[in-house]
């Protein structure tokens, strides 16, 4: 009796076990930790094989992908379907859950494997519409590039083949055991949702948003000083050469004038900005879209230019990219070579899950990519029948909007299922306060339809594959969204710059009367019509430049065509110009440029706004006379600074507190009382501006001189609370630091702090926020570039050419590979991989061999 | 002790396959519990399911012996904020646990009916 009821509690026991693992975090500890498929198999994925041989039965022929010293593999396939087929399973098999997880914060699909926190990300998401845009581009495509098509599907067979392998061998990446789940087949629309994706962060959708809420608030004299339509300092150094002049074609109105016109005004928008009751409505609907898509980033940007043999000491073509884009772990970029036996050989920058090179090389032409900042979308105010809020005013009569329901699982919770609304223009974003809707042109579609279709991908095909300048241009005739700076250089020694995307043309009629064409613009606008898009501009008058006379061009992100231009863009996001002034003077600076001039250009700290103000700003503070101590010291150390950003050095610290400080003199108390309770600041170029130009303006209330003295004692008394009393411990390093946050935010897969160079607005452009009270939360820097890439285009194919790249970050996704994060020293350095392209790729060191099952 | 051995050999063959297979630690204890049992007696058995985890763990080992392994171990132990020897250990323990305990009871009872 005793032995039975020891069995019967020990068979209680090991069920009471047995429910405590499967229902308590036990159980899921005991899974990951299980030595057969828990995470200790996914130290398996990722890794570069010394010799591994698969057979894949939806290859025609083998493939060969070997890989060098630092990871890139190359590969060699009979032809591009194979190739394409090898790059989606070499994607997957190194960054597989970056790409799923990509996949799903485009697709709004993230609350499925994340839980309730990730829910507003995708509501955002499925309101925008990109799968919906996406999965409409990627039958069109199938349509009318099935070639191309069949690329994107044995791309995403080859991810598919390494998804199977991985969960066969139950070596999935470590972040898919970690959240307990498995990702689903890979399709043409994954790849062409992240393309979507990109396209939609690069909108700048913000500003207009921002400078509605200003323009209901502040008086326009003020808005016109603070926020002008065309950034101060831009004229002289645009992407295009010249007045703006295209095909023979000039704007026929007085641009200046243009520039002048308030353009908030009912005659330009259809709205009243200046109605107390509307304003109030128009705030609440501001904020609640602001709530929705969250922060502007800072930092988003880009540097390109290009040489040409005239102006480059080796006589040939040399270009430069960096895309200052989010700096996290998986690096957004991978490299890699593709060599087919149909004539496809192309080197670069790949996006993983996207199969295509977006910067690179072939061996005829180099390219390089910014965005154009300029403005790609319209929101609308919708006038929504009192009776019934589906029903909006168009034209002159009541339209019905349409209704997607979307459904969002959410782990760990019911789903969500949303009603999204669209109008003509496009999704609703918010019904609070106002109907607001918009119009993006990767939603518009190419054909201004609204049918979300575009046609980046076959584009971007088309370029990996051009042999000249010709098949360049008539390849970027497909590019739609995101608009781009297209940098370009060539073994026959052209360089050139195009603008390719959809323009959205809007015909106005200004106050004096006459008729004319605008790009975008600054605010909200009238959705009952009238305000609508008529078209895009036409290819031919995109601005572009081809071989100037003064042997160089150049693109980061600043204003693209001189005043003449024939269309007034008015939705200019443009970079204000400091990072263009700093390259026009570098390039400027001598008759000819090496390579390694190039590689000092992209990891140059000189601050151009320093250079241009802080001259008059250390007189004045110098001539108040009764500065303390501390400021005195800080003034003799900026008087010796070289205005570069040096993280060894304290001036830089110096400054940018000094600068951030008069920032805050200038506009918090003057928007706060004002009613914006938003850090809406203008753009450093405007404080240049007051600087340089309104000393006795209202704006230094007390008088210049005291502004500057009573700003540095700000900056000096917050350096010391934050740095401590030691001024010459107050290093900028210290200050300007880099994190590379792994993208699920977990620390041990993150890498950092590093002190690095850099700063906002410089040619090494790495942010930190013009902001004192920010240092409270130890601002790191999130944004910055995401890869250098330097060509130099000599001789006649590729085995002469010579390449030099760099990303901080590495080519697996494997945290525990050695390729994880073995480029981060060289990035911060300033060194780079550099390929000799010598044939045969350097040092090998591993093979992956595709056979062909068939 | 031809059960035994019988019994042993069955979980020491069993145990890692299953958990091979199926890639679900819990499956290979209750394997290896179920077929220590064949022990007959209670003692028996229970020294046939360690045996049986004992292989289990071992075997998994082997695969863990491979340095990045250990490394991935390490990186789920600060993620998870616990000693990596917690990772190693929790696996066993339970594995004995679940699998000595339900050898012992069913072979107990089946002794006695």
């Amino acid at each position: 009796m005793k032995g039975g009821v020891k069995s019967y509690i020990a068979l209680l026991a090991s069920l009471i076990i047995i429910v405590l693992i499967m229902m308590t975090p036990i159980g899921f500890l005991l899974e990951l930790s299980d030595p057969y498929k828990g995470v200790v198999r996914s130290a398996e994925a990722g890794i570069i094989p010394s010799e591994l041989e698969l057979k894949a039965d939806e290859l025609s022929s083998d493939v060969v992908i070997r890989f060098d010293n630092v990871g890139v593999p190359h590969i060699e396939a009979s032809n591009e379907r194979d190739a394409f087929f090898a790059v989606g399973f070499i994607h997957a098999w190194f960054r597989l859950w970056q790409m799923d997880i990509q996949r799903r914060l485009a697709s709004g699909m993230l609350a499925e494997v994340i839980g309730e926190d990730a829910l507003k990300n995708d509501v955002y998401m499925r309101i925008i519409g990109l799968r919906r845009s996406a999965e409409a581009t990627s039958e069109w495509i199938k349509a009318n590039y099935p070639y191309v098509y069949s690329l994107l599907e044995a791309y995403s067979n080859g991810v598919n083949y390494a998804i199977n392998l991985m969960n066969k061998n139950g070596n999935l990446p470590l972040m898919f055991k970690l959240l307990g789940y498995k990702p689903e087949p890979w399709t043409p629309v994954d790849s062409l949702v992240w393309a979507k994706y990109m396209a939609w962060t690069l909108t700048n959708f913000w500003y207009p948003l921002h400078l509605s809420l200003l323009a209901s608030k502040l008086d326009y004299e003020d808005m016109k000083i603070l926020y002008p339509v065309h950034p101060y300092y831009a004229d002289n150094v645009t992407v295009i050469p010249g007045d703006g002049e295209i095909n023979g074609k000039r704007i026929n109105l007085d641009p200046y004038m243009l520039r002048n016109l308030n353009w908030f005004e009912e005659w330009a928008t259809g709205l009243d900005f200046k109605d107390p009751e509307f304003a109030k409505k128009l705030e609440d609907a501001v904020m609640s879209i602001l709530e929705l898509v969250g922060e502007r980033p800072k930092g988003i940007g880009s540097n390109n230019w290009a040489v040409a043999p005239s102006r480059s000491l080796s006589g040939y073509a040399m270009m430069a990219d960096d895309p200052h884009l989010p700096l996290n772990l998986p690096s957004l970029w991978y490299m890699l070579h593709i060599r087919t036996n149909d004539g496809l050989e192309v080197y670069g920058a790949t996006l993983p899950g996207i199969p295509f090179v977006i910067i690179g090389y072939n061996r005829y032409i180099s390219w390089g990519l910014t965005n154009t900042q300029i403005g790609v979308m319209d929101f609308y105010v919708e006038k929504v029948n009192p009776e019934n809020p589906l029903l909006y005013y168009y034209e002159g009569r009541w339209l019905e909007m349409k209704q997607v329901e979307e459904t969002i699982k959410v782990k760990g919770g019911d789903d969500v299922v949303l009603k999204v609304n669209l109008t003509i223009h496009g999704p609703v974003l918010t019904t609070k306060g106002l109907t607001i809707s918009f119009k993006w042109t990767g939603n518009a579609g190419f054909m201004n339809d609204n049918s979300g279709v575009t046609r980046e991908a076959v584009a971007i095909y088309l370029v990996n594959k051009a042999r000249n300048l010709d098949e360049f241009l008539d390849a970027l005739r497909l590019w739609d969204v995101p608009s781009q700076n297209f940098m370009y250089a060539d073994v026959e020694g052209h360089i050139a710059v195009i603008e390719p995307g959809l323009f959205p043309l809007r015909k106005v009629t200004i106050p004096s009367g006459e008729e004319m064409l605008v790009v975008s613009s600054r605010s909200l606008l009238n959705g009952t019509g009238g305000y609508e898009w008529i078209g895009y501009i036409p290819f031919e008058d995109l601005p572009a430049s081809i071989d100037p006379p003064r042997g160089f061009l150049a693109a980061p992100n600043q204003m693209s065509v001189g005043p003449y231009y024939p269309y007034f863009i008015l939705g200019a996001w443009w970079d204000p110009g400091s990072r263009a002034h700093r390259i026009f003077m570098l390039l400027s600076s001598k008759d000819k440029h090496s390579i390694d001039d190039m590689k000092m250009y992209q990891y140059d700290a000189f601050d151009w706004y320093a250079y241009s103000v802080l001259k008059v700003m250390l007189n004045a503070a110098e001539s108040y006379g009764s500065l303390s101590g501390k400021a005195s010291r800080a003034l003799e150390l900026l008087k010796d600074w070289d205005y570069v950003m040096d993280k060894d050095e304290v001036a830089p610290t110096i400054w940018w507190a000094w600068f951030s400080a008069l920032q805050d003199y200038l506009y918090k108390d003057y928007l706060k009382s004002h009613g914006i309770n938003v850090k809406l600041y203008p753009t450093p170029d405007a404080t240049t501006w007051l600087i340089l130009n309104m000393r006795d303006s209202k704006w230094f209330k007390e008088g210049f001189e005291v502004a500057m003295a009573k700003t540095l004692e700000e900056a000096v008394s917050a350096l010391e609370e934050y740095l401590g009393q030691n001024m010459n411990e107050w290093k900028w390093g210290r200050l300007h630091v880099l994190l590379l946050n792994h993208l699920s935010g977990l620390d041990p897969l993150s890498r950092g702090l590093y002190q690095i160079d850099g700063g906002d607005d410089v040619l090494l452009n790495t942010p930190i926020p013009w902001d004192l009270e920010a240092l409270k939360e130890k601002p790191t820097i999130a944004h910055g570039p995401s890869l250098r890439f330097l060509t130099l285009m000599y001789g006649q194919g590729l085995d002469e050419c010579r390449v030099g790249w760099i990303y901080p970050g590495g080519q697996s996704g494997n945290p525990v590979s050695s390729y994880y994060d073995n480029l981060i020293d060289d990035w911060i350095n300033g060194s780079y991989i550099k390929w000799d392209c010598a044939g045969e790729a350097p040092s090998l060191i591993g093979s992956i061999i595709l056979k062909a099952g068939g | 002790m031809g059960r035994l051995i019988q019994a042993i050999i069955l979980a020491i063959i069993a145990a890692p396959a299953s958990g091979y297979f199926t890639g679900e630690p819990l499956v290979a204890f209750l394997v290896s519990g179920l077929v220590a049992s064949v022990a007959m007696q209670p003692k028996h058995s229970v020294i046939a399911a360690a045996s049986g985890i004992a292989s289990w763990y071992v075997a998994g080992f082997i695969l863990l012996s491979e340095g990045s392994g250990r490394k991935v171990i390490k990186l789920l132990s600060e993620i998870a904020g616990i000693p990596d020897v917690a990772l190693y250990i929790i696996p066993l323990l339970l594995g004995l646990l679940v699998s000595m305990l339900l050898a012992y009871s069913i072979s107990s009872l089946v002794v006695k009916r």
